[in-house]
């Protein structure tokens, strides 16, 4: 028997399609009799809330009224993510970016059959409720638009629509998974096209991940603290070797960079691992997407939101010349900071952090202090513990 | 009887093609050795016996598949050969589609079926329900239903040169969302129970359609059916 060659119709039924037809339902009418005695059995609740979300593969596409939301469907585009301006606008024109305006949205969702999804500003929960009452597939809650909330993201459990956060490490995609997002995506620079910042993240999430999976328990528990994950889905997420969401967030990511990066080369996101096909697509694409330059400055990118800035927090700032005057202990840092006039960016960690504690501790010299800081980063922030105090 | 080989294909442009893979890898049917294998190339696709279209974009996937130039392969496929479609999978061999995008969009066809795509709603209505499947192993146990922007069964037709539909599972209509052009009213239940908006897997043949997600579910009870019966035709 070859699996070719076989075919369930049974003889019998194959040549009288009415009788076929007939028999057909009334075996289907039995078991919709089985189903409704399983239902009142079991009693189980009728609606779910199913968080599953089918991205992997296919590109989201920006777009900003109906008519670009056509073009995106048949460019191919998986979903499309429906903005008031693109990122690059957003990131130009600054201001504050809200979510869209709902009857354009509820437009966008008119015209496609594919998903639509908008973005909320984090922790904007009235805005999440808006677009969950019109309609819309997905939400983003995003760091492009201006942050509502500095310390809160919206509890996304309460929404029946999935969420999608960002995230630059496994700390941060665990806080919003705890939080109840549906999936993860990497916190790229977005508007510029430049695709660094969400490789480095992802990169970033991924390490953490296979370095998670070869701990025991105790490490673990130590692991959770240092990153400021909850304990079980960290617990879990090195049990999977993945993040505890749907499908697979490297395959995601993936779709999602090459979404940002070039708007018609979604066939790259399919044949990543074959350059045959990449060249081929890559041909006579016309000019580079437009894109902004990120703006550096000592090694921080400027106007980036800090995922959980404190209230009343200082963080490192750059001290001016005037406030670096010589002191006989910072001699040996201060000829490295000045060379002709100018003032190097490189410096002495340990200079820099005194002179910035001393700033922060004029300002309010009756507070108490703590030292904070991110994972990996090149240095503490200095937080007061109480804000009364200030 | 020696231990047979089959080449499962998973159509890999878009969509859930991964949890596919990774049930079909688990899957254990004593005499079969199965191969899944990611199809994104006409070579690909040559290599196979059977083939899953997996949930994802309807429109994503037929576009990609044209740039791929898949369509055409693929077509003659579902005339030779078992497939199996679910959500997505299933509106792409469905012969007539309702509520496709404007200008219409690319159709495998193969079931004689016409389907209205999200026509339970969107997102936010997606839904689980228990299901009693005719012909899967262990029938006391009901199979989970996960219907994601799923597409409705509008209306079975009859073709005498085509095998006959085989109706695998009804959604009971008290479990129905009350949205979209799959909602009823809560009177008229009883009228339901043959109508074929209820309908959510049937099989025509070698083909298989199912418009919920059963690789979003642990059970690997369809996929064991689909193997066995329209691969094998046991």
């Amino acid at each position: 028997m070859s699996p070719t060659q076989s075919n369930g119709a049974s003889p019998s039924t194959a040549v009288n399609p009415a009788s076929t037809l007939n028999a057909a339902r009334s075996q289907g009418r039995e078991g919709s009799s089985n189903l409704g005695t399983f239902q009142v059995k079991s009693g189980l609740a009728q609606m779910l809330k199913v968080k599953y979300v089918f991205l992997v593969g296919g590109v989201i596409m920006d777009v900003v009224n109906a008519e670009q939301a056509r073009i995106a469907e048949e460019a191919g585009a998986c979903a499309v993510m429906a903005l008031e301006r693109v990122p690059a606008d957003i990131r130009s024109e600054g201001g504050v970016a809200r979510m869209s305006d709902p009857q354009l949205i509820k437009e966008i969702v008119a015209a496609v059959t594919i998903p639509v999804m908008a973005k909320v500003r984090i922790g904007h929960f009235v805005e999440a409720q808006i677009l969950q009452a019109i309609g819309v597939d997905y939400i983003d809650e995003s760091e492009v638009l201006t942050p509502a909330d500095e310390q809160h993201h919206i509890n996304k459990h309460n929404f029946k629509v999935p969420f999608v956060c960002g995230a630059r490490n496994l700390g941060e995609a665990l806080r919003r998974i705890s939080e109840g997002a549906a999936f993860i995506r990497t916190k790229g620079e977005a508007g510029t096209g430049n695709v660094v910042e969400a490789v480095r993240h992802e990169r970033a999430v991924m390490s953490d991940i296979r370095r998670a999976s070869a701990m025991n328990d105790e490490e673990l528990y130590a692991f959770a603290k240092e990153i400021q994950a909850p304990f079980h889905l960290l617990k879990e997420t090195a049990r999977l070797k993945r993040l505890p969401v749907s499908g697979d967030p490297a395959k995601r990511a993936r779709a999602i960079v090459q979404a940002v990066s070039k708007f018609q080369k979604h066939a790259q996101v399919t044949h990543y691992n074959n350059p045959k096909i990449l060249a081929e697509i890559s041909e006579n694409l016309g000019p580079a997407m437009v894109g902004l330059t990120m703006s550096v400055k000592s090694g921080r990118h400027e106007g980036r939101f800090t995922e959980q800035p404190r209230l009343y927090d200082v963080i490192l700032c750059n001290p001016t010349p005037s406030e670096l005057l010589p002191t006989p202990k910072q001699q040996s840092f201060e000829s490295n900071f000045y060379k002709n006039g100018v003032m190097f960016k490189k410096k002495s960690a340990e200079g820099e952090a005194k002179i910035a504690l001393r700033q922060f501790i004029e300002q309010s010299p009756q507070s108490q202090y703590r030292f904070d800081s991110e994972r990996g980063a090149d240095h503490s922030e200095i937080c007061r513990s109480l804000e009364e105090n200030v | 009887m020696g231990r047979q080989g089959v080449t499962i294909g998973v159509l890999a442009l878009q969509g859930a093609f991964a949890e596919h893979i990774n049930i079909l890898t688990r899957l254990k049917i004593s005499h079969l050795a199965i191969t899944p294998l990611l199809v994104k190339t006409p070579d690909d696709l040559q290599r196979c016996d059977a083939l899953i279209i997996p949930g994802g974009e309807s429109t994503t996937i037929a576009l990609l598949a044209k740039l791929a130039g898949l369509l055409e392969p693929l077509k003659g496929f579902v005339k030779e050969k078992p497939v199996w479609g679910t959500c997505a999978g299933a509106i792409l061999l469905s012969e007539d589609v309702q509520g496709a995008k404007k200008g219409g969009q690319d159709l495998l066809g193969g079931i004689n079926v016409s389907l209205e795509r999200n026509g339970w709603g969107s997102q936010v209505e997606s839904f689980e329900a228990p299901l009693a499947v005719h012909g899967l192993r262990d029938p006391d146990t009901p199979f989970n239903g996960v219907f994601i922007r799923a597409p409705v069964i509008l209306e079975l037709k009859t073709d005498p040169s085509r095998p006959p539909i085989d109706i695998l599972a009804r959604i009971s209509p008290p479990l129905l969302p009350a949205v979209g052009s799959g909602s009823v009213s809560g009177s008229e239940n009883g009228d339901l129970l043959d109508d074929d908006r209820t309908v959510v897997a049937l099989r025509q043949g070698r083909l298989l359609i199912t418009t919920f997600h059963p690789e979003l579910t642990r059970d690997d009870r369809f996929h064991d059916f689909f193997v066995r019966n329209c691969v094998y035709g046991g």
